[in-house]
This record gives C-alpha cells, structure tokens and sequence, in this order.
C-alpha cells in the first residue's frame, strides 16, 4: 500500500485514520502504524523523491527525503531485522510451546512443609 | 549398640587342630573389642561344666551365650539358644554328638537336624554362606525363615552382600577364633577380627536374636545412645513410646528434645498434621517449597524481558518518536536559513554505525582451548593437526584487531563529528535529529513478538509431573495458566503502586506493556502468568484433607532425613490404619537406619509393623502419684527401671490391642468371619 505520495505541489501521508494528508502534518501515531505495516508484511510504496524542489515546500521536502531515506532503509532491512529479533525468541519459544520444559521435578529436593 | 562375637571355640574336638583353652584370651579379646555378648559354638559339642565356668568367669563383663556349631546339610550351622533354655540346648548337643559320632566326613541331613533342635525356631541360626563349607541354595530354601542370619569369612564380605542387598537375611562375620591356640592371638594368621554391632542396648537373647534379622551394623556409627533421663537411653532404630492417655509419652517427647540441645532433633508434633494439611495453608505451603519449579519455568522470560524494560513502552515509543518529529520539523522549517554553517556537511551528518560484534573473540577462546588440551590432545593432532590450529588462530587473532580497529575508528569518528556539530550550533539552522525510525522498529518488533509469545504462554498447560515418585500415592503436578485477578498478579509481583484494574481483561499487548510501565524494580515475569504447583491422587483428582495430611507426613519423614533423632508424636490420629502400614512404617524404619527415631503411638498396626528395637512404656501409679517409664527391647521377656520391672509382651497388648482378652476375641472373630 501505498503510505507517501507526492502529487504536484504536494506530498502526502497515509495517515491511520485511513485518509492521505500533508506530510508536515504527520504525527507519531502515523510513523508507528506505518512501522506496523511494515512489521506485519505489507508492502510499502513510497513515491520517490520529487528531482526537483520547485514548486513544493521546503519544509515539506525535507521532511519527506528524511521519513523517505529511513522507511526506505527499514524496509530493506526488514527481513534480517525479523531475523535477528526470531532468533532472540527462538530459544523461549522452543521451551514455552513445546515439551522443552522437560521435568522440572526430576531432582526435587525441597524440603517439603515446615522448617 | 551391642558389639557382639558369636561364633568362638573354647574346646579342641575332632573338627580342629589341637588347642588348649585360654580364658585370659578371651578376655582380651573381650576387652579389646569391647565385646557386650558372646556365644560358645563348639564343633558339634556342647560342654556345659566349661560353659558354666566360662559364664561365671565373664558374669561381669559380657553376656554370654550358649550355642554349637553343627555339621548339617553339609555345611556349618550356628545354633545359639537362650540362656534361659540351657538344660534343653545341652540335650540337643548331645544328640548331635550322639549322631556324628566323632566322624569329621558326617553330615547331619535336615530331618536329623531337625529332630535334634526340635525348637530350632526359638534359636539363632547362622549358617556358613561364603564361608567354607558354604550352605546350598536348596539348604538355605529348606532352612527358610528359621536362619536368623548367614556367617561370611569377613566383614568385607558381609558388608559387600549388605550392600547388594539380594540376600533375604542379614550377613554377618564373627572370629570363629580358638581361644588358646597361640599365645600372641591377636597377630596370629587365624584370628582376624569379625563381629557385629546390633542395633538395641538390650544383652537379653531375645533383643539379639531380634537384632541379628534386622539391626546388623558393620562398625560402630560414632552415636552413643542418648540417655534422656537416668536409665534411659535411646537406641539408633525406632524406639517406641508406648502408654495410655495422659501416662506423660508428650511429657517424654519434649524433655528429649530438652536435653538434645546439642543434637540435630526433628519433631513432628501431635496434632499439626492437620493444621498443616487444611487447604489453603497446604497448596501455600507447597507453592512456597516448590518456588523453584515457578523461578526456573519463568526464567527464560528474564533476558527478554530486561531487554523489553530497556526498549521501553508504546507509549515510551511514541514519546521518542514524537521529539524526533518536533526536531525534524523544526529542522525542516529553518534549513531554508542556510547559512555557512549549516550548509557543513558535518552539520547534517548521521553517526556513523558501529559495526556489529562479531564471534571472532569466541571463536578464539575456542581454538585456544583446543589447544591446551591434553585429554584429547592425541585426536585433534590426527583430525586437525596443531599446526593448523595454530595458523587458524594467528588468522583469527590478525581479524580480531583489524575489527577492533574498526570499531575504535568508528567511535572516534562519531566523537569528532559530534564535537564538530556542536560548534557548528551557531547555526541560525536547528539541529538535525539523528535517525531513530531503525531503532523503533526493532522494538515494536520485539514487543509484537513477546507480546505474542506472552499471548501463547496463557494457554492452560501442565509443565511438570513427577509421576509419584515422591510420594507413591500421589503426584507432585505444576500447571500454568493465566492470572484471574489483579490481586494475584500484584501478590506474585510483590509490591507496586501502578494500578493493575482491569489488567486481567486486556490483550497480550497491552498486559505487557502495563507491566513495562511499572516503576518499581519488582521480577516482571512473575507478573507474566501463574506457575502452580498441586498434587493429585492416582485417579488425577485433587486430594481430600485426609490426604492432604497424609502428604504432609509423607514430606515431613522425608525432611526428618540427616536428623540424628527424630520424634513423632502419635502420628495414627489423622490416618487410616492401611496408608500407616504400606507408607509409613516402612518409611520410619528407613529413616531409623541412621537416626533415632522415637514413635509414640497407641496404634497396633504401627507399633508392630515398625518393629522397634527398644519400647517404652510410660505409666502413672495412681497410688504414690509418680510417672514411670520401663523399657528394654521388645524381645526382652520384661522391660525394666531400676528395681522396678513389667512383662513385656502383657504390657504390649495391653496398650496395642486392648488387654490379652479383648485381642484373643478379635482373634477369634476375624477367623470366624467369612467361615
């Protein structure tokens, strides 16, 4: 889905209330329900860059090559990113939805009831 | 504890080489092993005139027994008879005397044997096992249940079939010595040492027969028997208390653990069973033993959830992301300001990215340890070879310093720029923010994912059994399962000021990260989800209260373990008379192999089934209004005091089954029953 655009004088955002709005109007909800796309698996589409300033918002230009330069980044990463953190889990995971607690009774020696 | 020699020679007969009998050897011998009982076991020969002045000689020093050591079933037994039974035992001797007849060859068969010793049952039996001429297996089958014990030719033996445990009876060693035959006796290539400590301070036959079946020890165990009040000591075994109501048996438990300051003493009171075995004190009492299965199951919670706590909450999240947009803007809004300062590179520059640790340090530990191996130094020459262990690591060490290079150039660099950009601030530009969209993206990421996981450990699920292997009849079971109340969640956590209402009903997500906004350094994952620990009959249902009071008798023998004297005061009160014999008897005289373990009860079942080495009787005399306690072992024909003395066996059935009367009328009626 597409989460930048860039029209003619322009560049918008996907914002979470579903609707497209000034990129200088984003807000932190906006970034992180973007992360959650990205996270999720959806493919992102970002238009690019506009090759020339002409016409647009400064501010707004910088802005965009900014959130553009480090969406663009998150979502070539993404795959080894999820890796890495799969990893992290993968031992807890084994042992937590699995039978990999084993008996944790096996060598009981508490001294049952009373000092 | 009774050091005993059974089986000694003080008359040369046909069986031996000729020797001449020293009674001042005996003595020594007596007196160096500190030997309490003897017996004479002559070959196939009983001398009554020696045996009498033998008994009068040693009258103060040992208890001396009259026995022969007769050749039956073509091997050598030990017959030894009660002092009391001398005119019969000597009757039988001379029988046997009578049907070998002096021939060295002769063998007495069964029913020989038998027919001399017609109350072979009332004797000691100790036949020739791993000792020449050794005892059959079919002669061992046919003697059965009349072998007391079976002689080996050394304590090491005899300890080494203890330890097997494969044999039916009890082994022991004794001198077998002829007293007389060298007078340096005790460096004499014949004599070695061989007796057996018996688990009861009573000399009587009775207690050492008793002993024999049951208490052999090898070496004396460093205990004394522990004298609690004059003439009255404790044996190592059980001691049983036995008297009517109000006879002082409590009054008696208290003032030995008075005056066993300086021992290791358990005491299992009357009455606290109960109190231990209602519901809610019971399953918290089992929680809180059993933590441990709780601490390790969640354990695996404990790095992700440090890292968690590190990446902080959503709405930690938002915060971050929330200043870098401000700045952003910010920095949006004054870039068209350019001026020469902001128009430095070095002004919008990122940090440079410091490269990942890389496992090339470990992996140079490892080749390390390979080599200074000397184990196995022969199979990595053959599979490696040295020398390319060695180039292997002159590789990894050269990689090592060029990354760490790396990464030092890295660090510099960044302090440099950062240096640099602050003296660029002067800028009319505001400052760039560094990008930080990576870094929330890794933390949503792991939060999504241990919210994910939190989500799945709700499932109910049983993580642990112990399949009655502690407590036969019932199983030890952990299970998890979702917290039902704030409450609960807040006593696992231990003390929080953040409000936990509602917790309960939220998503994974949002219960995590409600933890994670908790202030307090408190163990987040024992907010994760519960770990309880139960217990279940062999039917899987939870336990009644009988039972609950069974398992806490169960777990309170098995924490008795290690304690050198162990009192349990009138345990019968909450069981029935089954679980007292299949579970507890058997588990008393366990704990009674290394202990002291005094039982006071009124129940027949366990009185007889923990078959004690020494009884107590407590009573009161109504008439000079004094407490007396008599004992002696079970097998004594009185237990004594002092002066004072009561029949062991009336007194017994008086307390255990009601008086001779009411237990001959029981008697009577089950075996009327079901005719």
């Amino acid at each position: 889905m597409k989460i930048f655009e860039v029209e003619p004088h322009v560049i918008k955002y996907y914002g979470s209330d579903g609707a497209f709005h000034p990129i200088q109007d984003i807000a932190e909800d906006d970034i992180l329900g973007i992360v959650g796309k990205i996270i999720d698996g959806e493919e992102i589409e970002m238009d690019p860059v506009p090759d020339s300033d002409k016409g647009y918002n400064p501010a707004a230009l910088v802005i965009y090559k900014e959130l553009h330069k480090q969406f663009s980044a998150i979502s070539n990463s993404r795959d080894d990113t999820i890796r890495r953190i799969n990893s992290e889990f993968a031992e807890a995971e084994a042992y937590y939805d699995g039978e990999g607690a084993g008996n944790l009774l096996e060598s009981h020696d508490e001294n049952v009831w009373d000092e | 504890m009774i050091h005993a020699d059974l089986h000694i020679h003080t008359l040369a007969t046909a069986w031996d080489e000729n020797f001449e009998f020293n009674i001042e050897q005996l003595k020594r011998h007596i007196s160096n092993c500190e030997l309490n009982a003897i017996a004479v076991t002559n070959h196939n020969v009983f001398d009554r005139s020696q045996f009498d002045s033998i008994r009068d000689e040693l009258a103060d020093t040992c208890f001396v027994l009259p026995g022969i050591e007769v050749s039956a079933l073509k091997t050598h037994v030990l017959v030894i008879d009660d002092p009391d039974n001398l005119s019969r035992h000597e009757a039988s001797c001379k029988q046997v005397e009578t049907k070998l007849a002096g021939n060295t060859e002769a063998s007495l068969t069964l029913e020989e044997f038998e027919d001399c010793f017609p109350h072979l049952d009332e004797c000691i039996v100790v036949p020739h096992y791993q000792k020449d001429p050794c005892i059959t297996q079919e002669s061992i089958s046919l003697l059965g249940s009349r072998i007391t014990a079976l002689e080996t030719s050394s304590t090491n033996k005899a300890i080494r079939l203890a330890k097997q445990g494969e044999l039916s009876y009890q082994a022991v060693s004794f001198t077998d010595y002829r007293f007389g035959s060298d007078n340096d006796f005790e460096k004499s290539s014949q004599y070695h040492p061989g007796s057996v400590y018996l688990a009861t301070d009573s000399s009587s036959f009775g207690a050492i027969r008793h002993g024999l079946k049951t208490g052999v020890r090898y070496a004396k165990d460093g205990s004394t028997n522990l004298e609690f009040s004059p003439g009255l000591t404790l044996v190592q075994g059980v001691n049983l208390l036995l008297g009517k109501r109000s006879t002082g048996k409590s009054f008696s438990l208290d003032r030995i653990q008075s005056v066993c300051d300086d021992k290791d003493v358990y005491y299992i009171k009357q009455g606290e069973l109960v109190e231990k075995g209602t519901e809610d004190t019971f399953y918290q009492e089992l929680n809180r033993r059993f933590s441990r299965i709780r601490r390790d199951y969640l354990s695996k919670w404990d790095d992700l959830l440090l890292k968690a706590k590190a990446n902080g909450t959503k709405a930690d999240r938002l915060s971050s992301i929330k200043d870098y947009l401000k700045s952003l803007k910010s920095y949006a809004e004054t870039s068209s300001k350019q001026d020469c300062y902001s128009s430095c590179v070095l002004y919008t520059s990122e940090d440079m990215t410091t490269p990942n640790q890389k496992d090339t340090c470990g992996l140079i530990n490892a080749v390390v340890t390979l080599l200074k191996s000397e184990d196995n130094a022969d199979l990595i020459e053959s599979t490696i070879g040295r020398e390319r262990l060695i180039a292997l690591l002159k590789s990894l060490v050269r990689r090592a310093k060029h990354e760490r290079i790396e990464q030092e150039q890295v660090r510099l660099t960044n302090k440099i720029v950062h240096a640099a950009r602050q003296k660029l601030k002067i800028s009319a530009v505001d400052e760039y923010p560094q990008p930080i969209l990576e870094k929330v993206f890794e933390e949503e990421l792991f939060f999504r994912k241990a919210s994910s996981l939190l989500d799945r450990c709700w499932k109910p699920k049983k993580i642990a059994d112990d399949n009655f292997s502690a407590y036969s009849k019932y199983a030890i079971v952990a299970n998890r399962r979702k917290f039902t109340s704030a409450n609960e969640i807040k006593s696992a956590l231990g003390k929080t000021s953040t409000s936990l209402a509602q917790i309960t009903k939220k998503e994974a997500a949002d219960y995590l990260d409600t933890l994670l906004s908790i202030p307090e350094d408190v163990d987040l994952s024992q907010g994760l989800f519960s770990v309880e620990v139960g217990m279940i009959d062999s039917k899987g249902a939870k336990l009644s209260g009988g039972q609950r009071t069974e398992c806490v008798f169960l777990g309170k023998l098995h924490e008795a373990y290690g304690s050198s004297i162990v009192l349990i005061d009138e345990p019968e009160s909450s069981f029935d008379n089954p679980f007292l014999s299949k579970s507890i008897a058997s588990k008393i005289r366990d704990l009674a192999s290394n202990a002291a373990v005094v039982v006071a009860t009124h129940n027949q079942v366990l009185g007889f089934d923990l078959n004690p080495e020494k009884v107590f009787i407590t009573k009161y005399d109504e008439v000079t209004k004094q407490y007396l306690m008599l004992c002696g072992s079970p097998h004594d024909k009185a237990l004594r005091n002092g002066s004072q003395e009561i029949k062991t066996a009336e007194s017994m059935l008086e307390i255990l089954e009601a008086g001779v009367l009411s237990y001959e009328n029981r008697k009577d009626y089950y075996s009327e029953l079901g005719k």
